[in-house]
């Protein structure tokens, strides 16, 4: 082998060896950023999570409230108007109400007439009514939402005409 | 690269899971829930509405709301289970022309797979959403039991919906995924899912294939599966609500099956005592006001124990546990002919897995425990996901990242470890921390790097000793020293100590400080769980220690800087209860410490009150 000969060898190992390096480094580079990225993209997300875990986070022992004030509605459905015991019931009832619309949770108020809206109510049932076919005849028991998120539909009866 | 969705989609419910960094993660549907029905509908109005919307409105739309279609995907109008159900499906359904199914929604027939399609198409826009990104493939999961029609409908169904099947796989193989088993040898497993609408057995066998170059593949076969289409969840809620309806009647003669209201609580509470009995033993149905009769209101109250609830049900497990056994011991086609004893391993899924009798009936005929952990109504999206991810390429993760198996700590006054690098911190991490020197003019500090979880760096392992000197003299706490903890991906540790003031610094190199061999660490941390109360009583001695230290510091001090503006009485009180602090403070006794110190503490204030109320008379001439 000339010297000449040997020459090229080399260069072309040394060619072969820098484009190894060239791949590793930019594989490397690329697997950094991307370990950053997913570090970045996880923080931003980790702040989303905690936002809602701390909004949402009483969402159970809401929603199990709710059966309470459906009670308590049934309950002052029942009583007489100028029943002594009603004052009292409403009171307590619209205390148990601040205290929830303070941590976020807002009644969904259901129009008799309008027509369904699955975002917000679920149909139970027919009944035949006066409102147009079709459209809500009836709030069987109501909905609600806690900032901004259905946790429950207003149960409603729909009017067969 | 855009990620690939793992899809369970079922006859009731379905579910997404994609993998990220490595794990999987379920993604919550836009109504913010983790599963989502299987049901397409158009209202009144002519709206398409998919998943809960549709559900919401099934009751006044029945003939146009399509729910468990992937009873009729890939079917031939002939088949049995067709023409079983087109019985009690409340929307039409007629043969094609290919001798097919088709649904009717609104005036339109559909083929079972475009309705199966806008599920999907549901799913992808809310996992789109979950991501921002787009997404255009999938892993999508069928029972074992499908024929090559039904595998080609429900892919048919992704292409439909805007995604490419990269696979379609079975149900139990992506549990027996989501569980990590497939990777074992010569394993027969039992997956066992009971889910809302329907009770699927299956038997696997995990083996490996030779891939003919030497290379063997993990290799997931279906010997047998079994079931019944028709057992659910569902019908166990169906079953407690006749219940407690029956029970009523008796109590009260009123019969509550015809008030829409009362049906609807009795529903939900039916299902919350479900849930309930899973963890408690007895639990309270309390319905105020359910109904009422001319005496007046009418209450619902009635106590329902795990025992009355199995009893009532009772029925549908042993029916199950038949099937199971059928599936396994039956000669093949019919069954897998092994022993039920031939079984390595129980998988269960399915929401109604829950139930404590369920996995105790299942544990009883396998004479084993289930594998538990994920959640079961969750864990075959889980396995699709992971199926996507080995696709994607993500599991074959080459980026191996090590944790520290034990805790590294730094000595401090008195011989405590104080932690500078958690246990289970991933590699490669960073921590610095200032320190300061313990005693007047102290010109050098001992650097003693330790590892384990005592409390007392003598019970731990030292790992390095260095002293950083040249630190000018200065008051005890004054100086600033800089301590560096460093692991390298290799988990080579370097501590370095720097003084900020005068920038003199050393450090030390520790190789393989993550790789104690597992015994090791083992035992370190079993002696640091023995030792727990133990070690926390001594780090609160060394704690009140060094307090009741820097308090005798402090109160020489102040006698001394105070001079002649306290009061002889002041002076006399403090040096008393001084002396007294001194005498206790080398003992054992933490109480002792404590309370001398908290005198010597209160006398202290007077010295400040004493030197305010000079400065306010020097002020204030009149007084």
């Amino acid at each position: 082998m000339t010297n000449d000969e040997k020459d090229i060898k080399n260069n072309g190992t040394e060619a072969e060896d820098a484009e190894k390096l060239r791949k590793e480094r930019d594989e490397y580079l690329d697997g950094w950023k991307r370990a950053k990225a997913d570090l970045i993209n996880y923080k931003k997300e980790e702040v989303q999570r905690l936002e809602n875990f701390a909004k949402f986070s009483n969402e159970v022992l809401i929603a199990e409230l709710l059966t309470i004030l459906d009670s308590f509605e049934l309950g002052l459905s029942v009583v007489a108007e100028n029943d002594p015991a009603r004052k009292g019931m409403e009171l307590i009832k619209s205390q148990l109400e601040e205290i929830l619309r303070k941590n976020g949770l807002e009644r969904i108020h259901v129009k008799r007439g309008d027509p369904l809206d699955t975002n917000l109510e679920e149909a139970v049932g027919e009944v035949n009514a006066a409102e147009p076919p079709g459209t809500i005849a009836e709030e069987v028991s109501s909905g609600y939402k806690l900032h901004g998120r259905v946790i429950r539909p207003a149960r409603v009866k729909i009017s067969t005409g | 690269m855009s990620k690939i969705l793992g899809i369970d989609l079922g006859t009731t419910n379905s579910a997404v899971a994609v993998m990220e960094g490595g794990e999987s993660k379920v993604l919550e549907n836009s109504e913010g829930a983790r599963t989502t029905p299987s049901i397409v509908a158009i209202n009144k109005s002519g709206e398409r509405l998919t998943g809960l919307l549709a559900k919401r409105q099934g009751v006044v739309n029945p003939a146009n709301t399509i729910y468990s279609v992937k009873r009729l995907i890939g079917r031939k109008w002939s088949d049995s289970e067709v023409q079983r159900d087109k019985k009690w499906l409340s929307y039409e359904i007629k043969e094609s022309a290919t001798g097919g199914v088709e649904i009717k929604m609104a005036d339109r027939w559909y083929k079972p797979e475009e309705i199966s399609a806008m599920v999907l198409q549901k799913l992808k826009a809310d996992a789109e959403a979950k991501l921002g990104e787009p997404v255009t493939e999938a892993v999508i999961t069928v029972p074992a039991y499908f024929d090559d029609s039904q595998r080609q409908a429900t892919k048919n169904a992704g292409e439909i919906a805007g995604l490419k099947v990269r696979r379609i796989i079975n149900e139990p193989t992506a549990a027996a995924l989501a569980y990590g088993i497939d990777k074992k040898k010569e394993e027969k497993i039992a997956v066992y899912d009971f889910g809302g609408g329907t009770f699927d057995i299956s038997i696997l066998e995990v083996g490996e294939v030779d891939m003919g170059d030497g290379k063997k593949e993990p290799h997931v076969e279906v010997k047998a599966t079994g079931g019944d289409t028709h057992l659910g969840g569902d019908d166990f809620d169906k079953i407690i609500i006749e219940y407690l309806v029956g029970e009523y009647k008796k109590q009260e003669g009123i019969d509550l099956s015809k008030d829409t209201l009362a049906l609807q609580r009795l529903k939900e509470a039916a299902e919350r005592a479900k849930h309930e009995l899973s963890t408690a033993t007895e639990t309270e149905i309390n319905l105020p006001y359910v109904t009422s009769d001319a005496s007046g209101p009418k209450h619902f109250l009635m106590k329902l124990s795990r025992a009355k609830l199995e009893s009532l049900v009772g029925d549908l497990i042993s029916h199950s546990i038949d099937l199971v056994k059928e599936a396994v011991t039956s000669p093949a086609p019919k069954g897998a002919g092994l022993k039920l004893s031939d079984i390595n391993e129980v998988l269960l899924v399915g929401g109604q897995t829950r139930m404590p009798a369920i996995q105790e009936a299942v544990k009883k005929l396998f004479n084993k425990d289930p594998h538990q952990g994920i959640n079961p109504d969750e864990v075959v999206a889980v396995g699709a996901a992971i199926q996507a991810g080995i696709l994607q390429g993500d599991v074959k993760d080459i980026l191996l990242l090590d944790v520290t198996p034990l805790t590294l700590s730094i000595e401090t006054l008195g011989g405590v470890a104080t932690p500078m690098i958690q246990k289970n911190t991933t590699v490669p991490t960073a921590k610095t921390q200032i320190f300061s020197t313990a005693g007047d003019n102290q010109t050098s500090v001992e650097i003693h790097v330790g590892q384990g979880e005592r409390t007392m760096m003598a019970d731990n392992k030292t790992l390095a000793r260095f002293i950083l000197d040249g630190i000018p003299p200065a008051q005890r706490g004054m100086p600033q020293i800089e301590v560096a903890f460093d692991i390298d991906a290799n988990g080579i540790l370097t501590v370095s100590a720097k003084d900020k003031a005068t920038s003199k610094a050393q450090s030390v190199k520790i190789e393989a400080s993550t790789s104690l061999n597992k015994d090791e660490i083992e035992k370190l941390k079993k002696e640091a769980a023995e030792h727990a109360t133990e070690d926390q009583k001594k780090r609160e001695l060394i704690e009140a220690k060094n307090q009741a230290e820097s308090l005798v510091y402090v109160a020489e001090k102040g006698l001394k800087d105070a001079g002649d503006k306290i009061s002889a009485e002041i002076k006399e009180d403090i040096n008393q209860k001084l002396a007294k602090l001194k005498e206790v403070r080398e003992s054992e006794d933490i109480e002792s410490i404590k309370t001398a110190a908290n005198e010597l503490s209160a006398a202290l204030q007077k010295i400040g009150e004493a030197l305010y109320n000079k400065k306010d008379d020097a002020g204030n001439p009149s007084n």
